[in-house]
């Protein structure tokens, strides 16, 4: 393992606990998507660094997925949210 | 006369082995538009399109058992993943069926509308999926797919504003889970230098983290559910969840097995004792939310998070024997799951002594299948590992509990 893709799993490491911190910190909507987006972006920058430096394309095509199928994932449950609103408050709010 | 077409000996090899998906993958283009463009009188148009491609899938997923293929390195159809593929195919075609069966206004809760029929197929290629998987990409692709398509279905069975909140809090805890088992499956990539699931030459301490991460992933995804999270101590049951609170119980936790088998290797001493108390854990966590809860669809829920404890005996257990037991439980469980729970909505849908009876012999067979696994076990199985299996039949008391309530299933307000 050289020392440049050590650096990248630390520093995604670090991503993974920010998202942990958001999760108990903020436990609204906000701090969870924020805490997901963290993760994936973990994902995406461990399968771009890994690619890189065993230069493979594998890494690229596990990036793009993520990338792809995560941000359909946000933009599904920011849909769920705006039709969520706490039962005494009107809709429109999340 | 000309020669008929001979598939087997097309250049695309194993193209017949992957029909059911091309099937479920048309099924979806086709009643989408069709249920977004329809009008309201010609709901039968998608309801029908989507019934018809699910029971082709399945009719070809049957045919295709004793199939052996191989789309790269990506994904595979053994024999356990040609089981599960049908399994989940036929739920899906249940489901559908059952939904349809069931004649409430549009408006009323629980009812699977038009407009989410099609994303039914599509949920169930994604989870058919998992259990091929062979590759850290088919991986990702297939866990990701299969949290989009959960959270989709439950976003669009939601009709109020509290079912939305209850879907939403099951989509985070969802889409949560498949994020962490991506993460897991990222760190495996640079550990062993290579694509392929099976894992050879990776240091085991930095393993055993991504395994981990990635099995807790998978348990929060595969059991996350509308009903665990109620609105409100005093609210009745959600009701935006009915066949499809089965359809979202059993199948993933099929799926999610046979992926489990591929991504653990053969534990060593310590990680076996590791797998059976993360096991023994989860078991016992799905009791203790059971025991305490006051709705039926909670009871219902928290039996089936429970039962995920016995996809970490998969490893554990490394035999064939022992997996294919896993499986069969799991499979009927599955199948199960979405009959009882679809038949006591349509029983409190339209009273009937019939369709209450069916929906309790469903129950009392799912709480049966803990008892038939442990029996099934016994020959092979370790004495920790026996005692741990035996923590499922608390589980299978809310399923009993369940089958001989007379409470009604209430509708959501």
């Amino acid at each position: 393992m050289t020392w440049g893709l050590s650096a990248h799993l630390v520093v995604g490491a670090g991503l993974v606990a920010l998202a942990l911190l958001a999760f108990m910190v903020r436990r609204d909507l906000r701090g969870v998507l924020l805490g997901v987006m963290l993760v994936l972006a973990a994902a995406v920058l461990d399968f771009v660094a890994a690619g890189r430096l065993l230069d493979d394309l594998a890494g690229a095509v596990g990036a793009l997925l993520v990338l792809v199928l995560g941000a359909a994932q946000l933009v599904v449950l920011t849909a769920i949210a705006r039709r969520a609103a706490p039962p005494d408050e009107p809709r429109g709010r999340s | 006369m000309s020669a008929p077409l001979d598939l087997a000996a097309m250049p695309l090899a194993g193209f017949r082995a992957w029909l059911p998906e091309i099937v479920l993958a048309a099924t979806f283009l086709t009643a989408l538009p069709l249920s977004l463009l329809g009008s309201a009188r010609r709901t039968w148009l998608p309801r029908g399109t989507t019934a018809l491609g699910l029971a082709t899938a399945t009719l070809l997923a049957a045919r295709g058992l004793g199939d052996d293929a191989a789309i790269g390195v990506s994904f595979r159809l053994d024999a356990v993943a040609a089981l599960s593929r049908l399994v989940i195919d036929a739920c899906a075609l249940l489901l559908v069926l059952l939904s349809a069966a069931d004649r409430r206004p549009r408006s009323a809760a629980g009812v699977l509308p038009v407009r989410a029929q099609p994303f039914v197929p599509l949920h169930a290629l994604a989870l058919g999926l998992l259990p091929q998987a062979t590759s850290l990409s088919g991986a990702v692709a297939a866990v990701l797919g299969a949290s989009l398509g959960a959270s989709l279905l439950l976003g669009l069975c939601a009709r109020s504003a509290t079912a939305s909140q209850a879907a939403l809090r099951a989509s985070l805890a969802a889409g949560a889970g498949a994020a962490f088992a991506v993460y897991g499956l990222s760190l495996r990539y640079p550990l062993t230098g290579a694509e392929a699931l099976a894992v050879t030459g990776a240091p085991a301490a930095a393993l055993g983290v991504t395994i981990a991460v990635t099995l807790a992933g998978l348990l929060v995804s595969a059991t996350a559910s509308a009903d665990l999270w109620q609105v409100g101590r005093r609210r009745p049951d959600l009701g935006s969840v009915s066949a499809l609170a089965g359809w979202l119980a059993g199948p993933p936790l099929l799926a999610v097995a046979a992926l489990v088998g591929k991504l653990v290797p053969p534990p060593t001493m310590v990680g076996g004792a590791v797998l059976t108390a993360a096991a023994a854990t989860t078991l016992t966590a799905g009791i203790i939310g059971l025991l305490p809860s006051h709705s039926a669809a909670t009871r219902f829920a928290w039996a089936g998070a429970s039962q995920a404890g016995y996809l970490l005996l998969t490893p554990v257990l490394s035999s064939a024997h022992g997996s294919a037991i896993v499986t069969r439980h799991l499979a009927l469980l599955a199948l199960g799951a979405v009959a009882a729970w679809g038949f006591r909505q349509l029983s409190a849908a339209a009273p009937s002594a019939l369709t209450r009876l069916v929906s309790r012999l469903f129950l009392v067979g799912l709480s049966l299948l803990p008892p038939l696994l442990i029996l099934s076990l016994r020959p092979a199985a370790r004495p920790a590992l026996l005692a741990v299996s035996a923590l499922g039949l608390l589980g299978s008391l809310g399923y009993l509990r369940l089958a001989l309530a007379r409470e009604p299933v209430v509708e959501a307000e």
